[in-house]
């Protein structure tokens, strides 16, 4: 099932919860909404579901216009993130509640209901009741329930911000293979961007109401279109700092103070093109940011090291800015001690301080 | 702080007084009650004392004292027992569908709607009572429904029905509200999950989330089983007298208690106690279900 | 569409020239659902109320019932509201009414329901709740039942028990009937005690709801239990005080049943007659010879017009900005 959302927008009261949305779900495709509490995500997915009404838009199903239908006419599958499970149900109940519902026949839910369970893993479960599982077994019957009825659509609401981070980490995978396997269109909303970046093909970064990007995981890191974008995708995230670029005679340079690096030539014409301003926004990953025994692109003052285990995060200070890197454990500075640091230069990043948007689009 | 004989006795001596202020009040209620007991199985009782020990306040259960047109205390608890049944039942139902429309559903007038039920929960009722009776009256002239029914009489002036659904007009306020505050603790997410389940509204009412309310059902059937027992104004009112036909507990009592005050006290006593000991008996069982009553209101949803 | 039926989605099934309603019978519901109470409040309330102001300028009595068009206006005058205020014992009816609900809302349904829930909830948890029940019974004991208790503490020596056990021994009074020779002390224990306990349940919840993180505040600044209720804790109640307080006044206003069975406003004559049970009286009894239902009416307007004041009130200052909160479901 295709889903495609015409300016679709929602307001609550005087509140506007999404404005004016565009987005186009292909058939079989895995969707992230991605973006952090009250940017509309949620209510976008519930307007899908038909829970909430849109203020004005459109959605579509294979390119029929599907506002004016109930939830129940949609065919839709959806997993809450208190797993809504009905407490006073066994879990078969829970399971066979939307068969019942189409008053199937009782042998063929059934037959349906333990196929589920058994595809999930909650095959002898069935008698006890929601208060008895765990977190890990409630959600898996919640997506058992929402599979039975084998939908166009499934929907997903942070689905796995209840569980412990181990349980975490082993549902994302299955989910994903599960969506696979069965080949059905899904939408996933989620505040968590690892997660949107292992589980999704494609993922929609919302703020404010607003879709800020749209595109696949690899193009959303490398190529993230507004510092909002840039900062939230890839954790520990991306370092910003203000710098002047200024046109030497062999080339563009961005500068502040004692740090001047020179521009690759690919990404000094697309900041042209882009009419970049004298002040502009720098970014950079930190970990494209390298620590040299010595010389570098500018020295930093050692600020903070956190062990991160595999790696240990250094925060550096210079020309009044902080810059992050990672580095390979152990780190054999102390607080206090000056470092060079050399930033690469084909992962640099270049934004508008106004309009937040990068300097290093192509085409437009 | 440095611990002095002086500091210690005025803790103590606060303690004190705190308990003695409490016990005082609460002495008097309790007194009441021994009072009732005593006297209910006594010839003659001169403060808490009795003079004698003796069954024979209780004959009332097997022989009327009023003799034979004026119905017996078996029918009287009958009716009362069915008047009060019809009331809660009907408050729990109507409270219930009332109660979830207004704090789940979205409709044009819903704040109106919660407006007037606020309205009416501290408005009182009782001064109502005049046309009321009028309005008794219209309905007893509609056949069947009126007057006609039988064991309850109907819904009319003078019958059990009529007094029941008096009964629940006062109640329903509350009980609107109680279940609104009840129904506000169910989560969001269950619901729309029942709608994209494939059900109706109602039967998410009827099959996710009322049996997930029990004991806000619980609280509300009890409270107002327990106002419909103890009733004695409205079935006063909106029936023909003490020795009618519809008479319920209440009235039947104030039979026995005449102008001139001291008669028969001790048989009295005896058919208070009867009357008392059921209300008792449930609030003993179900104290924090009704305490429950006054808390369940909290606010909730995701 | 049929119900509950959904097809495969691979089958073209929404025809674009198909567009049905966002379904007529979702947008009832809601009124379905408010269908019952809403036939219940028309009947016992609105119809009441109308009629109620009507029958107050009409004459209608037990003797003209059936002749008189009361819903004339042509038989309609204000001389029942002239009746009342050249009646005779209007002063003395309202002076009882005011003093009557002042003592009895000051000492007992917010004073001492104060004082019995500060002091249960901060002794022992078990005996505080012990005492709270305790306090509950005169409100679920049968008004008949109960009104008869306090007759007997209050009867004559040697059966009454407060004559008995407490006036003789200290040589007061002759052990007269106490109802007779101070029925007003008596009115006012007896509702008391029934309208403390609801000013009790809510102030110990709302006392028992501060966060406990203020009193040990408190308690390390170095304040007594007394410092803490006075500087801390009251003044964290006081919208329930508030609430209860304006709630209780309009309960003693209106209520008359335990007046009722107690004195039934005498013993002598008017002498514990309260507004509302003057109402009563009038238009329910042959108290006064015929039952008025037109004058009774009047003096229940009164009351009426005092009721929905401050109903609106409780509802502006009080409860209003809890109950609006949006349902979270658009659909049906």
């Amino acid at each position: 099932m295709q889903i495609t959302l015409e300016k679709l927008c929602k307001y609550f009261g005087k509140v506007k919860a999404v404005d004016n949305l565009d987005l186009e779900i292909r058939d079989r495709e895995f969707v992230a909404l991605l973006g952090p509490s009250g940017c509309g995500k949620t209510t976008t997915l519930l307007m899908i579901a038909g829970i909430y009404r849109p203020t004005s838009g459109y959605i579509r199903f294979n390119g029929q216009v599907v506002n004016h239908l109930l939830p129940k006419e949609r065919n839709i599958g959806m997993v809450f993130q208190s797993y809504a499970l009905y407490p006073h149900m066994t879990v078969f109940d829970n399971i066979a509640y939307p068969l019942k519902l189409k008053r199937t026949p009782r042998r063929e839910i059934q037959k349906r209901v333990r196929q589920v369970a058994d595809m999930m893993g909650i095959g002898e479960l069935l008698d006890r009741r929601p208060g008895q599982l765990s977190g890990g077994q409630q959600q898996r019957v919640a997506v058992a329930r929402a599979l039975v009825k084998e939908p166009a659509i499934l929907l997903f609401d942070e689905p796995l911000s209840n569980l412990d981070a181990k349980l975490r980490l082993r549902m994302r995978g299955e989910i994903k293979r599960l969506q696979e396997d069965l080949g059905v269109t899904s939408v996933y909303v989620t505040h968590d961007q690892v997660e949107a970046m292992t589980m999704a093909s494609r993922i929609a970064v919302m703020n404010h109401g607003v879709l800020q990007a749209y595109g696949t995981p690899e193009q959303l890191y490398d190529q993230p279109d507004t510092i909002f974008v840039a900062g939230f995708i890839g954790a520990p995230p991306m370092n910003f700092i203000p710098v002047t670029l200024v046109k030497k005679e062999d080339g563009y340079f961005l500068e502040k103070g004692q740090f001047s690096i020179r521009l690759p030539d690919d990404k000094e014409r697309l900041a042209v093109a882009n009419q970049a301003p004298e002040q502009v926004i720098m970014g950079i990953r930190p970990e494209d940011v390298q620590v040299l025994p010595e010389g570098g692109d500018l020295q930093g003052e050692v600020y903070v090291i956190e062990p991160l285990g595999r790696e240990d995060m250094v925060t550096f200070r210079f020309e009044g800015e902080e810059i992050r890197a990672l580095v390979p454990a152990p780190f054999q500075g102390k607080v206090g001690d000056t470092i060079g640091l050399k930033l690469n230069r084909e992962k640099l990043h270049l934004f508008h301080p106004e309009t937040q948007r990068s300097l290093l689009r192509r085409g437009e | 702080m440095r611990f002095t004989f002086r500091a210690w006795l005025k803790r103590w001596w606060r303690a004190l007084l705190a308990y003695v202020v409490l016990i005082i009040p609460s002495l008097v209620i309790a007194v009441g009650y021994v009072w009732l007991v005593i006297t209910s199985f006594s010839t003659r009782t001169e403060g808490l004392r009795s003079l004698g020990w003796t069954l024979q306040n209780w004959r009332f259960l097997w022989e009327s004292p009023f003799g034979p047109r004026v119905p017996s205390i078996w029918q009287v608890t009958l009716n009362t027992l069915v008047m009060s049944l019809i009331m809660t039942i009907i408050v729990v139902g109507v409270s219930s569908l009332a109660g979830y429309a207004l704090a789940r559903m979205k409709f044009p007038g819903r704040k109106g709607f919660l407006s007037l039920t606020l309205i009416l929960h501290a408005f009182p009722s009782v001064t109502l009572l005049i046309p009321i009776y009028f309005v008794l009256l219209w309905i007893q002239k509609i056949p069947v429904i009126g007057n006609g029914i039988p064991l309850i009489g109907g819904f009319g002036y003078n019958t059990i029905g009529g007094v029941a659904l008096v009964m629940v007009a006062f109640q329903l306020p509350f009980g609107i509200w109680v279940m609104k505050g009840f129904f506000d603790n169910i989560p969001w997410d269950m619901e729309r999950s029942a709608l994209i389940d494939g059900a109706s509204r109602f039967r998410v009412w009827w099959q996710i989330v009322m049996p997930n309310i029990k004991p806000g059902i619980a609280a509300l059937s009890i409270f107002s089983f327990l106002t419909a027992w103890n009733a004695y104004l409205i079935p006063l009112t909106f029936t023909s007298g003490r020795a009618g036909r519809f008479s319920v507990l209440s009235l039947y009592v104030q039979n026995f208690i005449s102008e001139s005050v001291m008669t028969e006290w001790n048989a009295v006593a005896a058919v208070g106690l009867f009357q008392l000991i059921p209300v008792v008996l449930f609030f003993l069982f179900t104290q924090e279900a009704l305490l429950s009553i006054y808390g369940g209101g909290r606010k909730g949803g995701v | 569409m049929g119900r509950g039926k959904s097809p495969p989605s691979h089958i073209p099934w929404m025809n674009a020239a198909w567009k049905r309603p966002m379904g007529l019978r979702s947008k009832i519901a809601p009124y379905g659902f408010l269908a019952p109470a809403l036939v219940i409040i028309v009947l016992f309330f609105f119809i009441p109320l109308v009629m109620v102001f009507i029958l107050s300028f009409t004459n209608l009595d037990m003797t003209n019932i059936g002749r008189l068009e009361w819903w004339n206006p042509a038989n309609w005058s204000l001389e029942n509201y002239v009746k009342i205020f050249t009646n005779k014992f209007f002063p003395k009816i309202l002076f009882n009414t005011l003093m009557y609900v002042s003592l009895t809302l000051v000492f007992f349904n917010v004073g001492l329901a104060l004082i019995v829930a500060l002091i249960t909830t901060h002794i022992n948890r078990r005996v505080g709740f012990a005492f709270r029940v305790l306090w509950l019974l005169p409100r679920i004991t049968p008004v008949v039942v109960y009104v008869m208790m306090w007759k007997a503490m209050a009867g004559p020596a040697p059966m009454g028990i407060i004559n008995t056990y407490i006036l003789q021994p200290l040589g007061i009074g002759h052990g007269e009937y106490l109802l007779n020779t101070h029925p007003w002390v008596f009115v006012i224990l007896v509702n008391g005690f029934i309208g403390a306990s609801f000013g009790m349940i809510l102030f110990s919840s709302a006392i028992e709801a501060i966060p406990k993180d203020y009193i040990m505040a408190s308690k390390v600044d170095g304040a007594t239990t007394w410092q803490t209720i006075r500087y801390v804790e009251l003044p964290m109640i006081k919208w329930p005080l508030l609430f209860v307080t304006t709630y209780q006044t309009l309960s003693l206003l209106t209520s008359f049943e335990q007046i009722l069975l107690l004195t039934d406003g005498g013993p002598r004559l008017y002498q514990t007659e309260v507004w509302a049970l003057t109402a009563y009286h009038r238009a329910l009894t042959s108290y006064f010879g015929n039952t008025q239902w037109g004058y009774g009416a009047a003096w229940s307007v009164v009351l009426v017009i005092i009721g929905i004041i401050m109903a609106v009130i409780y509802l502006r200052v009080f409860k209003f900005r809890e109950l609006v909160e949006e349902p979270r479901i658009d659909v049906l």
